[in-house]
């Protein structure tokens, strides 16, 4: 039995389905500066990633005379106060850089949202202790608290990204926790309540993915953060000696920085353009994301 | 109030909340009604009534405060888990709001199969042959079913929340003012739709509305709430025919109608000011207030729902047990 | 005859939208005479409460403007208005109470200073004057101990009394023309009434005319003196409210008339089904499609229909249709 109107009730023409990450990235590629953003990081990606195979300089040994500037020998972008290539630290430290900087963000999410999920879904006395506990690393001061973790466990790579995301997770933790407090009254929430849904299907399968927007930009924006921290605490000799990142070049080479300008200027500008298109990218992002910008 | 064909019975129905600063919120205080199978029965009353949240009760999206609620001769009240779950079967609810009620990252076909999947009915195959049969039933084309929420108008989205509600072959189904969100000339073809299902698969309704016109219309039998308590029960005759209760009366004849152009109803019964707080309630009778007809003993005591006639109560001090005014 | 108080005529209103200019109101032409009430009538996106902002030359622009047509207030085209001329006709000749009170009450000032600030802006009083102006037009419009509740912020008000405030504040300088865009539906029908109770006394104490736009066809047949019914942004109806209701002409008309359930005091058993108009309104896309824009929907299509829109046709008195079925029985 179907409605007699049926025939007439369907009068809008069919649209293809278009999943929600195909208009995503139809905004996304509509906008020229996050498309910049995407484009710049692409080239920082492909530099480091690719570039390690292609130049085949050690970055940890003495190749040449040392501070000497750059253009001035075969090693173009000069050498370190012990005669290392700040071209090949470039290459090699910036998959280092990059490594922590994404792991330490992985870390920051992981926790953030799912102390912010757990916070915001239950409410009452999960969201008080989770809420306290979220204040108590706020107030902290950043960079003491991974100081100490990292000199605690010495400076190796992953103690390194563990102490970064240890101490960067809690504003994610409270956009997370707004997100699910507006998401779970909604009715659609209710409706999976109500056909048998359990609290996990909800919170990971339900919320979760529409409270992702925001949260895929404050990831992004993250690893540029993260990748700051690392070269922060690298300048304060705080990086792991077995290998070269951007932030240990700096650091490295901070006391040499009257005689020798290249050495910390090169990994600086680096840093500056692998954030700078990182938080193109997660602008362009949020702006892809936000439904109210989106044509309907 | 028990009888054998009853399928959901509940009673005195308790819902509380308490507010940040410590008070309660006497959302539903101590209501009591049952439905039979086949029936449709609807709660009516203003925002703040506590309609909605003795429905969402009744299918235990709220937690009720005390009280007790048996569907199908099942205590529903405290279970929880599987039992809770088991239950969800055989009730079912359609949201106010077509665009807050569907997932909008899901697909519609995934959507109405959700509920097959998540309590385990049927094979694959046979999921996807009740899901096409689901939206035929609605009056959707299958091969819509690809589509998400957005791309629906909200006559449409409200079909398909309504196939949804219906996936898991329920007895009771809870309409949360399923019409209210929408155009009027939407409003029809969903009234409709609600009237044609039931009579086809004799659904027992649960029906929340502010709009009399629509109950009039859907259902059977009619409670008005008013502050959290039922303050007149019976049949739709009993209701619009011959309307007991003072509150009941100023509603009916506040709705604006066709018969009486470019001046108000003659009889029209004028209330005063707003209901009071749900917080802080007063101690006789809650409508006492406003009533026009209002004397002193109805500041001091609560009156109680008395039945006047088979299955026609009022709670109304004025009204005596004969239903006469007095 | 005195010359009516707004005159529209030829309106249309344009939206950009993906690129193209889409008109959602269209040759639109009516009167609004002295201290009556003009109905406007539709469903969403039928571009009425479009309509009521070029009215008070409030369209959104950018995405919107007024593409063509005047809109005369007692002489004064608003479409060709400075924004400093707008402002000074706002509140003083024609004010707009909208749908949602909550959203259009600024939450940070008391709803005393929000009154008194309209008042002082209008008539130059002082803060003394604008505050008893405030109270005594908050007693006005029906608020209980008005001279405590001048000092509540709208927070602290019920919906019902948040909409009597929202009617204060566009009372106070005593407009000309009152626009309501669906002024009670977010109320319960008790506050509904109380409301309307209201504009009638007002509009008999200072003949301010109204015009109310609503979906709902028992507010109107109540409320308004004519009606004007609106479908995919033009005018397809327009008459005296008691034909609109006793013999609707328009087709569409006819349809949201009969569509809606009417409360009965003897209600049968089993009432037949409603009567259903099929499908949906159109996208405001698909407004830029010639012909009819109620062809797909309507039961008395004729090839006609579809391909020109039939122009309004006067029928009897003060009434017309846009219907090419009207067209052929007057010829």
């Amino acid at each position: 039995m179907i409605d007699s109107s049926l025939d007439n009730f369907n009068t809008e023409p069919m649209e293809k389905p278009a999943s929600p990450a195909r208009q995503t990235w139809k905004m996304f590629s509509s906008n020229q500066s996050a498309v910049a953003g995407l484009i710049l990081l692409a080239i920082v990606l492909i530099f480091s990633l690719v570039g390690p195979l292609v130049y085949q300089v050690a970055p940890t040994e003495m190749v040449w005379m040392p501070l000497t500037p750059p253009l001035e020998s075969e090693y173009l972008l000069g050498t370190d106060y012990l005669g290392r290539d700040i071209l090949a630290g470039l290459i090699n430290g910036g998959r280092i850089t990059i490594a922590i900087g994404a792991s330490a963000a992985l870390l920051t999410i992981v926790i953030g949202v799912t102390i912010g999920a757990l916070a915001g879904y239950y409410g009452g006395w999960v969201d008080n202790l989770l809420m306290r506990v979220t204040e108590f690393f706020q107030v902290l001061p950043n960079l003491l608290l991974a100081m100490v973790v990292v000199m605690l466990f010495s400076a190796t790579l992953t103690n390194i990204a563990i102490a970064i995301g240890i101490v960067s997770w809690t504003s994610t933790a409270r956009l997370t926790r707004a997100e699910f407090l507006r998401l779970r009254s909604m009715d659609y929430v209710r409706a999976e309540r109500s056909i048998g849904a359990k609290n996990r299907r909800i919170i990971w399968a339900v919320i979760l993915p529409n409270a992702a927007p925001p949260l895929i930009v404050s990831a992004a924006l993250s690893i540029g953060t993260a990748i700051l921290f690392e070269a922060g605490l690298a300048f304060l000799g705080l990086s792991d000696p077995n290998n070269m990142s951007w932030g240990r070049m700096i650091g490295d080479n901070r006391p040499y920085i009257l005689d020798s300008w290249w050495g910390v200027t090169f990994p600086g500008i680096a840093i500056f353009l692998t954030v700078l298109a990182i938080s193109l990218v997660g602008d362009g992002l949020n702006d892809a994301l936000n439904p109210k910008l989106r044509k309907r | 109030m028990s009888s054998k064909d009853a399928l959901l019975e509940v009673s005195d129905l308790k819902v509380h909340f308490p507010t940040r600063d410590g008070a309660i919120v006497h959302a539903v205080d101590g209501v009591t009604f049952s439905i039979k199978r086949g029936v449709a029965f609807g709660l009516v009353g203003e925002s703040g009534s506590g309609k909605t949240t003795t429905a969402l009760a009744c299918v235990r999206l709220v937690d009720p405060t005390a009280g007790q609620i048996t569907l199908g001769g099942d205590d529903i009240t405290n279970i929880q888990g599987t039992s809770l779950r088991d239950a969800r079967k055989k009730m079912q609810i359609v949201f106010q709001d077509p665009y807050a009620s569907l997932n909008p990252r899901e697909r519609v076909g995934s959507i109405v199969k959700r509920p097959l999947k998540l309590m385990n009915i049927g094979t694959a195959t046979e999921r996807d042959a009740r899901v096409k049969e689901l939206f035929e039933i609605v009056g959707l084309r299958p091969e819509q079913s690809e589509l998400f929420p957005h791309q629906f108008s909200g006559g449409q989205r409200q079909r398909v929340g309504i196939a949804r509600a219906l996936a898991t072959q329920p007895d009771l189904i809870v309409c949360d003012e399923p019409v209210s969100a929408l155009d009027v000339a939407i409003q029809a073809q969903i009234l409709n739709l609600l009237a044609k299902l039931k009579k086809e698969f004799e659904l027992t309704y649960l029906f929340i509305s502010h709009d009399l016109a629509v109950v009039q219309h859907i259902c059977d039998e009619i409670a008005v709430m008013y502050l959290g308590q039922i303050v007149e029960q019976g049949s739709k005759k009993d209701i619009f025919r011959n309307p007991r209760h003072p509150y009941t009366k100023a509603l009916i004849s506040a709705v604006p109608s066709t018969d009486s152009i470019g001046k108000p109803r003659e009889d029209r019964i004028m209330l005063d000011g707003d209901p009071p707080s749900p917080i802080s309630l007063p101690t006789g009778c809650r409508f006492a207030s406003r009533c026009p007809f209002a004397v002193e003993s109805c500041e001091d005591t609560p009156p109680m729902l008395r039945e006047i006639s088979a299955e026609h109560s009022v709670a109304c001090h004025r009204v005596d047990a004969a239903g006469n005014f007095t | 005859m005195q010359a009516p108080l707004l005159s529209v005529r030829d309106l249309e209103v344009s939206f950009q939208i993906g690129g193209s200019d889409v008109p959602v109101v269209r040759d639109l032409s009516f009167d609004v005479e002295h201290g009556e009430t003009l109905g406007i009538v539709g469903e969403s996106g039928c571009g009425k409460s479009m309509t009521a902002l070029a009215i008070m030359g409030l369209v959104p622009n950018p995405p919107g403007r007024i593409s063509k047509g005047s809109i005369l207030l007692e002489g004064i085209d608003i479409t060709t208005a400075s924004e400093k001329d707008l402002q000074a006709l706002r509140g003083n000749d024609m004010s707009m109470v909208f749908q949602e009170p909550m959203t259009s009450l600024n939450p940070v000032f008391t709803v005393g200073e929000q009154i008194a600030e309209t008042a002082r802006a209008h008539f130059g009083l002082s803060r003394a004057e604008a505050r008893n102006k405030a109270i005594e037009i908050l007693r006005l419009v029906g608020i209980p101990s008005p001279e405590k509740r001048v000092d509540d912020y709208p927070h602290q008000l019920s919906g019902g009394m948040r909409q009597r405030v929202m009617i204060a504040i566009s009372l106070v300088c005593e407009p000309k023309l009152l626009i309501a865009d669906e002024p009670t539906t977010a109320l319960d029908v008790t506050v509904q009434a109380q409301i309307f109770d209201l504009f009638r006394e007002l509009q008999e104490k200072t003949k301010t005319a109204i015009i109310l736009i609503t979906h709902d066809i028992g507010v109107v047949a109540e409320m308004a003196d004519r009606v004007m019914v609106m479908y995919a942004g033009r005018n397809i109806e327009k008459g005296p409210a008691i034909d609109f209701i006793r013999a609707p002409q328009h087709p569409y008309t006819r349809g949201l008339i009969s569509c809606i359930p009417t409360l009965q005091a003897d209600p049968p058993d089993e009432p037949d089904a409603l009567f259903e108009i099929p499908g949906v309104v159109p996208s405001a896309v698909e407004l830029a499609k010639p012909g009819c824009a109620f062809a797909p929907r309507c039961p008395n299509v004729i090839d006609r229909c579809k391909v020109e829109f039939p122009p309004s046709t006067q029928i009897e008195n003060n009434r017309s249709v846009s219907c090419w079925l009207a067209q052929e029985e007057t010829v």
